[in-house]
């Protein structure tokens, strides 16, 4: 790492915001040090944006916090951080023997950089408004804290900043409650631009919001780069998509340690480092959704003992001998791009798809599926807040009350079928998942299943015997999003996936029961069974304790139809293409019917063989994957399409073909849908519903055929959530992909 | 333009549901005072179980109870504002200001049969 520092010196000295010189941190935990980041040399310019990637546990959140002096108290930090020309003070350094004056002093110190030369858009940020604060009100302290503005300069200022983020002055007023996941994002980003810093850091600004939101808010951020409001940017994420639309250079982050840097181009295009390449070649894009992908074999090493030699070396295709015993030299390829590795000569993006697509077998159509085995006419799901005594007092009158989650649904999942449900938060999709495992009612409408031999259950029916239900519980399972909250921390790896059996009464012999704990264990992809079954959640990692999930719903021999309600929304990009593949493997082995909720087209297409798109509760779209895929034929699915991003630097984001973001399943439009957001839309959707189209098995909900949608001005792609009109232009066709 | 915009026949139905809503919360302090003097009438007649001393005791303790119930318990009120937020339903001041008013009323309405309680209380014990 020592040549990357003198190199980079040389390329950045007298014109960097920020240098950053052999930054070691480690932090002292009760179980021995943890090396969390490694001799980590970079430079950062004015007016440049640089990405910060990786894996979790890379220690990108520990170098931004890093950065802004935010680290704990059980951080040892070695190296530099020179702001502006000045090394940047750390009170962690202080020690508790230093004198309270010192302290004292460090902290005004730091006090007057940050937020006013640094600011920060901390991960989830969105989520940590004060609820009983308006946005104004919280925005008003920055100024009121770190200037001496009076009120009505403050008041001008905060206009001024949430129209720069993208917004309406109007939320000033607004509680945090009252914006959409999007909105409250554009509030972060105009608390971080208030008092104009030189710096700020984005960790993780997208994560979290859907992908039409992502988009914009990429675009936003582009146009504050432009205008020059958003000065130096750091941003960190693990979005590979969001980093190559933003950055100039981008560094990645492996187990602590740098393991490349260059520019933007030089790193997605002509990357020379094995990870780097792993990472890329994973990446879930719609381009690659039909190749298979085996993902980065194992997990990021243990940190308390990190390895000799390359960090990466246990996961890397092309490591040798070398790799496990001396540091990799940092190669210099081409000005600005350095690549940590003993092979940085022979590794390429060709060298690498052999290697991490191996097989490179687009996957093979999917099946056609068999029988029906789930069946819905018209089902229905409203949530009133009148249904209770409570609500019927406290609801005002006249106050919408009732939430249309689900409506008219009217779908079909055939044996050994993998269905997938996309849609945006709020789309309903959730509901839909809880109404077919029947852990809600419907308000309206049917649904089937066939428990087998042409002897089909009427689950909405009310009268079902507890047997008839318990009959179905024991074919249906579910696996849940988080893999870490929804594993008990005090059940063993065995009592978790025993606990179906056992609730079911299937089985009361311990012995049979170990058996079929460590079949599911095994076909779950946790093998031998034995290493894991009397482990606890907490002793293992992201990946596996999403295995243990999947082995808890396959723990009942007879289970024929599985929800998978968005599993891989939390994993890393490796764990994700180990986990498509175990779904795609158990409808192989077990001709099990899925349903996969996701809001990840590229993974929807990955595995689904068909497809229904959702929208505020209706279903707008459905047919076979791939046609959906390659011929959308809602404005919606259109927009979902075009808004996945691609870790391409030449992907443009910019028009995603749809205005704003999804309104309430509260106050839904008479007619369409999806008429507030669409951008072909006329008169006619306002209050008429839209029919069904049908073209061989692929429908979708709209008045108007594929040849008549045509946007009315080219400005209203442009239309923003600050619902700012533009003047009415010609009008352009931009239907089809 | 949107679902549920004229609503000016279900107004009548709302209100009518939460007087409805109301008694149900009434019914409950009502059925146990109901009880309390009930229940132990034919053990006074049959069995002489000391009802003008010990009826009165209970009936004061559940009263003073029924007051703190009153004034500590949220009715419910709670519960719809987190529903409200997770369905996506706006809250503004005046709905703030709406349920703190029911939730005042509610409350005014224990006190009352608390003092019911109470006042039974002392006409069996004195009467």
């Amino acid at each position: 790492m020592e040549e990357v520092k003198e190199v980079e010196s040389k390329e950045f000295t007298g014109n960097s915001v920020m240098s950053i010189k052999n930054l070691s941190v480690n932090f002292k935990v009760a179980e021995g040090t943890v090396n969390a980041l490694d001799r980590v040399s970079l430079d950062l310019a004015y007016g440049e944006t640089i990405g910060i990637v990786g894996e979790s546990g890379s220690g990108k959140s520990t170098f931004a916090n890093a950065m802004i002096a935010l680290l704990p108290e059980n951080a040892v930090i070695s190296g530099d951080i020179v702001f502006e020309g000045e090394r940047l003070p750390y009170l962690s350094n202080v020690g508790r023997k230093e004198k309270k004056r010192d302290v004292k002093i460090l902290d005004a110190k730091l006090r007057a950089i940050r937020w006013k030369e640094i600011s920060m858009i901390f991960q989830g940020a969105m989520n940590s408004f004060n609820p009983a604060y308006t946005i104004g009100k919280q925005l008003k302290q920055v100024f009121q804290i770190h200037t001496d503005f009076d009120l009505d300069q403050i008041n001008k200022k905060m206009k001024e900043v949430v129209i720069k983020a993208g917004l309406n002055p109007s939320v000033l007023a607004s509680y945090p409650h009252e914006l959409s996941g999007g909105m409250k994002q554009r509030a972060v980003i105009a608390l971080a631009l208030a008092l104009n810093p030189k710096m700020v850091i984005a960790d993780e600004p997208t994560t979290g919001l859907d992908v039409v939101v992502q988009a914009k808010l990429i675009s936003t951020l582009k146009k504050l780069r432009a205008s020059g409001d958003l000065k130096s940017l750091v941003i960190i994420s693990h979005d590979l998509g969001v980093v190559s639309q933003l950055a100039d250079r981008v560094a990645v982050l492996y187990a602590g340690r740098l393991m490349e840097i260059g520019s933007v181009m030089d790193i997605y295009l002509n990357s020379r480092n094995p990870y780097t390449l792993a990472l890329l070649e994973n990446y879930p894009s719609m381009r690659k959704a039909r190749e298979r992908v085996l993902g980065i074999p194992g997990t990021p090493p243990d940190l308390l003992n990190p390895p000799k030699g390359c960090r990466f070396a246990e996961r890397c295709k092309f490591a040798d001998s070398i790799c496990t015993q001396v540091d990799p030299p940092v190669v210099q390829i081409s000005p600005g791009h350095f690549s940590a590795c003993h092979f940085a000569d022979k590794v390429n993006v060709k060298t690498a798809e052999k290697k991490y697509s191996a097989t490179n077998d687009i996957l093979s159509s999917h099946s056609s599926g068999g029988l029906p085995l789930i069946k819905t006419v018209d089902l229905t799901k409203f949530f009133g807040l009148r249904s209770s005594a409570a609500g019927s007092i406290f609801v005002q009158a006249g106050k919408k009350s009732v939430a249309h989650a689900v409506e008219k649904l009217n779908i079909e999942i055939k044996e050994g079928e993998i269905y997938a449900i996309v849609g945006e938060s709020g789309s309903g999709k959730t509901t839909v998942g809880r109404l077919l495992l029947k852990s809600i009612e419907p308000t309206a409408g049917k649904l089937f299943f066939n428990i087998g031999e042409d002897n089909v259950l009427e689950l909405s029916n009310k009268t079902l015997s507890n047997e008839k239900i318990r009959e179905f519980r024991s074919m249906s399972q579910l696996i849940m999003q988080d893999p870490y909250d929804s594993l008990n921390p005090k059940m063993s790896v065995f009592d978790t996936v025993a606990e179906p059996i056992e609730a079911l009464k299937l089985e009361k012999d311990p012995s049979r029961i170990e058996a079929m704990v460590s079949q599911s264990l095994e076909s779950a992809g946790l093998s031998p069974a034995s290493n894991y079954i009397f482990r606890f959640p907490h002793e293992l990692s992201g990946g596996e304790r999403q295995r243990v999930g999947v082995a808890r719903a396959l723990s009942v021999p007879s289970v024929k139809f599985l929800l998978a309600d968005e599993p891989i929304s939390m994993m890393d990009i490796s764990l994700r293409a180990h986990f498509l593949n175990n779904i795609l493997e158990l409808r192989q082995n077990r001709k099990l019917s899925i349903v996969y909720i996701t809001h990840d087209m590229a993974s929807a297409r990955y595995v689904s063989d068909r497809m229904l798109i959702m929208y505020l509760g209706m279903p707008v779209e459905e047919g076979e994957t791939e046609s959906v895929i390659t011929n959308p034929l809602h404005p919606y699915t259109k927009a979902l399409i075009q808004a996945v991003p691609e870790p391409n630097p030449t992907w443009k984001p910019e028009r995603t073909g749809i205005i704003g973001e999804i309104g309430s399943i509260v106050n839904v439009p008479k007619g369409c849908r999806f008429y507030d957001r669409c951008i072909f839309r006329k008169d006619i959707c306002k209050d008429e519903a839209p029919p069904k189209r049908e073209e061989s098995g692929h429908w979708y909900l709209c008045h108007f055929s594929q040849s008549e949608l045509i946007v009315n001005s080219p400005e209203e792609m442009e239309r923003d959530v600050t619902g700012i009109k533009t003047p009415q232009g010609s009008s352009i066709n931009v239907s089809g992909r | 333009m949107y679902q549920g915009d004229e609503p000016e026949e279900l107004e009548k139905l709302v209100h009518a549901d939460a007087r409805k809503a109301r008694l149900k919360y009434l019914l409950v302090p009502i059925i146990i005072y109901s009880l309390i003097l009930v229940v132990p009438a034919p053990f006074a007649f049959e069995y002489g179980f000391p009802y003008r001393s010990d009826v009165p005791t209970i009936l004061f303790i559940v009263g003073v109870l029924l007051f703190f119930v009153a004034a500590w318990w949220d009715f419910g009120a709670k519960k719809v504002l987190n529903e409200s937020v997770r369905i996506g339903v706006k809250i503004t001041n005046d709905d703030i200001s709406y349920m703190e008013k029911q939730g005042f009323s509610l409350m005014m309405m224990y006190f009352g049969i608390a003092s019911l309680f109470i006042a039974t209380a002392f006409a069996v014990f004195y009467i």
